[in-house]
């Protein structure tokens, strides 16, 4: 390891890496909803859009009902929702509704809760077969002093 | 003439690869195999010094830092990034025989760089240079609303009804279109002013270092970099990203009595730490 390396090498390679990967920042966060305040785009202070202005709505259709349930998603999805705010892609969103599909729900005054996680209430536990999962976004306008929701993904 | 004395024999690449080592050593990380492995060998390095000058050290920091957080990606804070490309500056620098010359050039381009892009984002951004974005920050971040409510500029009372208006629209169903956040007087204009305050203090730090040296005006880039990393990271508590800076500054200064100064910021970032944000 002691051949000398060329002096552009030494000089410009970190720096080039630097910029490529700050460009590809750039690129995710206008194509493809990640937030710029991570992923060494140095785009943190700049907007609203962390990733703690994600989140996330669930709804179902109960069996034999037409009418639509929110879904609460169980508090021990809390670190997959998170894995989705900083990946917000649709793969990554199928994944936690592909668990939350495996999961048995009751329902509670026209919601359903996980009944695993919540053993107090007396109810039959029931599977889903659809769930509707979307990724919203909240943002602010100065002009109105108003946060605003706005919807990012549905699956 | 004190500082004079400091600086005598001071070697500046020694100074800039034990605060690096420090850095490293005292580190938040994802992931608690990256960051035990991390303080094994940057200690080995500070208990050793001459391990400091293997180019081998360097290179399995780099490869820690790198392979350890490719699975976080897209999680990880930007400031370790810099710590990727700076332990990957040191590797390749220490294959040259002008080690200080070669480091100050790369320290001079990533805090540039770094400054020039973060410029670029806000000038970009939907709600930056309309002041949505320190408005928004003023009235609902807890680390922004208790430095503004220690100075009396909004009260406990506003920052808890925003904060519950948010809650309302992130859990409430059906989704509600918006909510209302208060907005007491004065705030809007001390948004205003960190609005314009940041972005210019960012493209006076990315030009000064970016412009070539030959330019008379570069001579006093340190100033106004000294003046960022006191004031942005009082708000800001982001210590790690003030205290690679303060390292890179370190790094490319020309002045010996500026390396001090780098140090002192280095030193106050870390009293930042744990003062500021456990106290405030």
């Amino acid at each position: 390891m002691n051949q000398p390396l060329p002096n552009k090498l030494v000089k410009y390679l970190a720096s080039a890496i630097l910029i490529v990967v700050a460009a590809i920042q750039f690129y995710l966060s206008k194509e493809l909803h990640v937030s710029p305040w991570k992923g060494g785009g140095f785009g943190m202070f700049s907007t609203v859009n962390s990733t703690n202005s994600y989140f996330f709505r669930a709804y179902s259709f109960i069996p034999d009902s037409s009418e639509k349930f929110w879904v609460i998603i169980p508090a021990k999805y809390l670190s997959e929702e998170d894995h989705v705010r900083h990946y917000p892609f649709k793969n990554d969103l199928q994944e936690l509704r592909s668990s939350l599909l495996k999961e048995k729900w009751v329902i509670l005054n026209r919601e359903i809760i996980n009944s695993e996680a919540d053993i107090s209430h007396s109810g039959t536990p029931m599977v889903i077969t659809d769930i509707d999962l979307e990724m919203w976004q909240y943002k602010f306008d100065a002009q109105t002093s108003r946060v605003y929701s706005c919807l990012l993904l549905k699956l | 003439m004190f500082l004079d004395k400091l600086t005598d024999n001071l070697d500046k690449t020694k100074t800039v690869f034990t605060a690096t080592l420090l850095l490293f050593t005292l580190s938040n990380s994802y992931d608690i195999y990256i960051k035990g492995l991390m303080i094994v060998v940057c200690m080995a390095a500070l208990l050793i010094p001459k391990l400091q000058t293997v180019k081998a050290t360097w290179l399995l920091i780099f490869l820690i830092f790198a392979v350890g957080n490719i699975r976080h990606y897209l999680e990880i804070d930007n400031h370790k990034f810099l710590y990727i490309y700076w332990s990957l500056a040191v590797f390749l620098c220490l294959f040259t025989d002008n080690v200080e010359g070669y480091l100050k050039i790369n320290a001079k381009l990533m805090i540039g760089l770094s400054f020039s892009i973060a410029f670029i984002w806000k000038l970009f951004s939907e709600d930056y240079l309309n002041g949505s974005f320190f408005l928004w920050t003023c009235l609902t971040d807890g680390r922004l609303t208790k430095f503004l409510s220690f100075f009396h500029i909004i009260s406990k009372d506003v920052i808890e009804q925003n904060k519950n208006a948010i809650h309302y629209l992130v859990y409430a169903a059906p989704t509600p279109y918006y909510k209302q956040l208060i907005q007491p007087h004065g705030v809007n204009f001390i948004a205003k002013f960190f609005t314009y305050g940041g972005i210019i203090m960012e493209a006076i730090v990315a030009a000064l270092f970016l412009l070539p040296q030959k330019l008379s005006i570069t001579r006093y880039r340190d100033y106004p970099l000294f003046l960022f990393i006191i004031i942005v990271y009082i708000i800001a508590p982001v210590w790690e990203f003030g205290s690679i800076l303060s390292i890179l500054g370190m790094a490319q200064t020309d002045s010996k009595r500026n390396v001090i100064y780098y140090m002192m910021l280095f030193l106050l970032m870390q009293l930042y730490r744990i003062i500021l944000f456990h106290f405030l």
